[in-house]
């Protein structure tokens, strides 16, 4: 039975920090791993240990797993963590970390690989009595192909990577003139994604929810679920606010929904922490969407509405334990919101800059899992999720006007965020009656603009005041702030008399 | 009194300020408005009529962030230069990168005519693409990136020349 005493964990930012602090409460040591950009990153501080594994781009670290071997190896841990993004859905990396005598926090390789094709996924579910979308099987990238399926299944229709998630490698098509730049959009994108450039089409649902399960399953046969979550506010088809039950979803429903999740994981012979997305349409009908085989960013509001913590829960699984508990009865309500490093009025281009000043929200039934501290610097090398917010209350609506608060509590400045943008899709009336689905962004937020606030003149002035004075100096010395750049400081990198460049 | 255009969220305000101490008497857009502003550091108390607020201020080059009672405003300096003439509603012939990143794909070429809504540059940035497009019809005059080369938000990709309105 495997000891887990020592847990390397395979990934950064707000994640990596998030499993060091429960191992703490568990007694079980913590190694952190760092590219160059994260030399001074919260993860590299909190754990016990850190280890160097290479360059910013995450291929030649967080990916590179020959890396994150030696480092197990060097600093002598037992078992590897692997997150979520990076290697988490990677079969391979699972393996590897099996067969280097350590244990994989997360579920078998061959659960990971099943679920991480999403074609053999669906076949399998088909199987298992799941309900699914209708789609085809991976076609090749030529258009006519995809025009041809398209006009079976019947516009709208999407096209996915075979070995997506996340969003990436997908697009939309409404019509077969967006077909060619769609389908090798998308190719080239999972290509660059996942190393894997496969591709197949979907019939589209308009204007569905996004409900998940969460499953847990231990290494005796016992697969139990935590409820459902609602992750319908998507920009992107990335998720940015999730809640905790759905508002959709009454007792009948949950039932058949849980049950379909339970049995979808049993069928891949699932160990740990499991999601079952699902999309569930206006008439109540629910189909398999595909399976996060690993811990997800939105596991918070799980953890309020059960009262476990299911990092400790996937530790003690993968120990060999029994599942600690069977059938939990949540209660209450919870939200989380995405704190992203990204423009909402400029089509959620990413932001990059410093974390000059960082107020945290705090307060009662309010959690702030983040990974940076004033002074981090965020950069393009990864993914642009800067921190979560959640909130609790007795009832949807107390949660959401903690979460109001909380919001106008977390203040960052140095980096644009998207905030405010959070806030009012939070306040908007739409959201508050809980008539939520994926195109809620689309219909409600199009075209949004900041809001002028009710202080937008005093600010003005405060900035004409604050740029009065003498410029401030930045990091490197330099002295800035004139409205022209000197030519001596355009030209920069260079350090007169040390003959370095 | 000194005066200057701060760029709120992009928007352009003209702000006359004169500073007695820490008395400060603003008129923001024709606005007038009477502040009594305490500063120390990036912490700012600011006196309005009967309220005080307390600002967070954290200037960084010709970027002012505030944070003021549970609002972020970014503000800018802005040039008159830019402000004043030729913006609203002309499209811009010199086509900018709008975020840091990896030039996947060049998608025209010198002398190419080139329709409005047409893919100019595949940026990439965080493993997602983004489509540079162009704003209206057009001949491409220049272009500055290949695939591969990696830009700054507001590095010039494509020069367009617009066709005369007729």
């Amino acid at each position: 039975m495997p000891a887990v005493r020592k847990v390397l964990i395979a990934n950064r930012g707000e994640i990596a920090v998030r499993i060091i602090r429960t191992c703490r409460t568990m007694g079980v040591a913590s190694v952190a791993v760092y590219s160059e950009a994260d030399a001074d990153a919260l993860h590299v501080r909190l754990a016990d240990e850190a280890v160097a594994i290479g360059p910013a781009p995450a291929r030649e670290s967080y990916l590179a797993i020959e890396k994150l071997l030696a480092a197990a190896d060097r600093s002598r841990a037992d078992a590897v963590h692997p997150g979520y993004g990076f290697l988490a859905e990677n079969a391979g990396f699972a393996a590897a970390v099996n067969d280097a005598g350590l244990t994989f926090i997360g579920p078998p390789p061959q659960a990971i690989a099943t679920m991480g094709d999403k074609v053999v996924a669906r076949t399998l579910m088909e199987q298992a009595g799941v309900p699914v979308v209708p789609a085809t099987a991976v076609l090749p990238p030529d258009p006519a192909a995809f025009a041809a399926a398209a006009s079976t299944l019947g516009f709208p229709v999407v096209i996915k990577a075979a070995a997506g998630g996340g969003g990436k490698g997908m697009r939309i098509v409404r019509r077969v003139e967006e077909l060619p730049e769609a389908v090798a959009g998308a190719a080239r994108e999972a290509t660059a994604a996942f190393g894997d450039g496969r591709i197949y089409l979907e019939r589209y649902l308009e204007r569905p929810r996004h409900v998940e399960v969460q499953v847990f399953a231990d290494t005796h046969g016992s697969v139990a679920h935590l409820g459902e979550r609602e992750c319908s506010i998507q920009r992107r088809h990335q998720k940015i606010v999730e809640e905790s039950p759905s508002p959709a979803v009454d007792a009948a429903l949950r039932a058949a929904m849980t049950d379909a999740a339970v049995r979808a994981a049993a069928a891949v012979d699932y160990v740990g922490a499991g999601t079952i997305e699902f999309l569930l349409d206006q008439e109540g009908r629910f189909y398999f969407l595909e399976m996060n085989t690993r811990l997800q960013v939105e596991h918070p509001i799980t953890e309020w509405i059960t009262g476990l913590d299911l990092v400790r829960e996937q530790i003690l699984v993968a120990r060999g334990a029994r599942l600690s508990f069977e059938a939990v009865t949540p209660r209450g309500h919870a939200l989380e919101c995405r704190l992203y490093s990204e423009d909402p009025a400029h089509q959620f281009l990413p932001a990059t800059g410093t974390v000059h000043v960082l107020g945290e929200p705090s307060g009662a039934w309010v959690r702030f899992d983040s990974g940076i501290t004033a002074g981090s610097r965020v950069g393009v090398e990864y993914d642009p999720l800067l921190a979560k917010i959640s909130t609790f209350g007795a009832t949807r609506d107390e949660a959401r006007t903690r979460m109001l608060t909380a919001l106008r509590e977390t203040v960052l400045l140095g980096v644009v965020t998207n905030r405010d943008y959070l806030l009012a899709v939070v306040a908007h009336p739409a959201f508050a009656k809980g008539a939520t689905h994926t195109e809620f962004l689309a219909e409600h937020f199009t075209g949004w603009t900041p809001p002028v606030g009710r202080h937008r003149d005093t600010a003005a002035a405060l900035a004409a005041l604050a740029l009065g004075g003498p410029a401030p100096r930045t990091d490197d010395g330099a002295r800035l702030g004139t409205t022209e750049p000197s030519p001596w400081e355009t030209l920069g990198g260079w350090r007169p008399g040390t003959g370095q460049r | 009194m000194s005066r200057k255009t701060i760029l709120v969220a992009g928007i352009p305000h003209v702000v006359e300020l004169a500073r007695r101490g820490e008395d400060v008497t603003a008129r923001v857009d024709d606005v007038p408005l009477a502040l009594t502003v305490q500063r120390d550091g990036q912490r700012w108390r600011v006196v309005g009529g009967d309220r005080t607020l307390a600002a967070t201020v954290f200037r960084d080059r010709d970027t002012v962030w505030i944070a003021i009672d549970g609002e972020i405003h970014r503000c800018t300096a802005a040039d008159d230069a830019r402000t004043g003439g030729a913006g609203g509603g002309v499209h811009s012939p010199r086509v900018t990168a709008p975020m840091p990143g990896k030039v996947l794909a060049v998608r025209v070429e010198v002398g190419q005519e080139v329709a409005a809504g047409d893919p100019l540059v595949v940026l990439e940035a965080m493993k997602m693409e983004t489509i540079v497009s162009a704003d209206a019809a057009a001949r491409v005059s220049a272009v500055n990136v290949t695939a591969g080369s990696m830009v700054e938000p507001g590095q010039v990709l494509v020069v367009l020349e617009f066709a005369s309105p007729h």
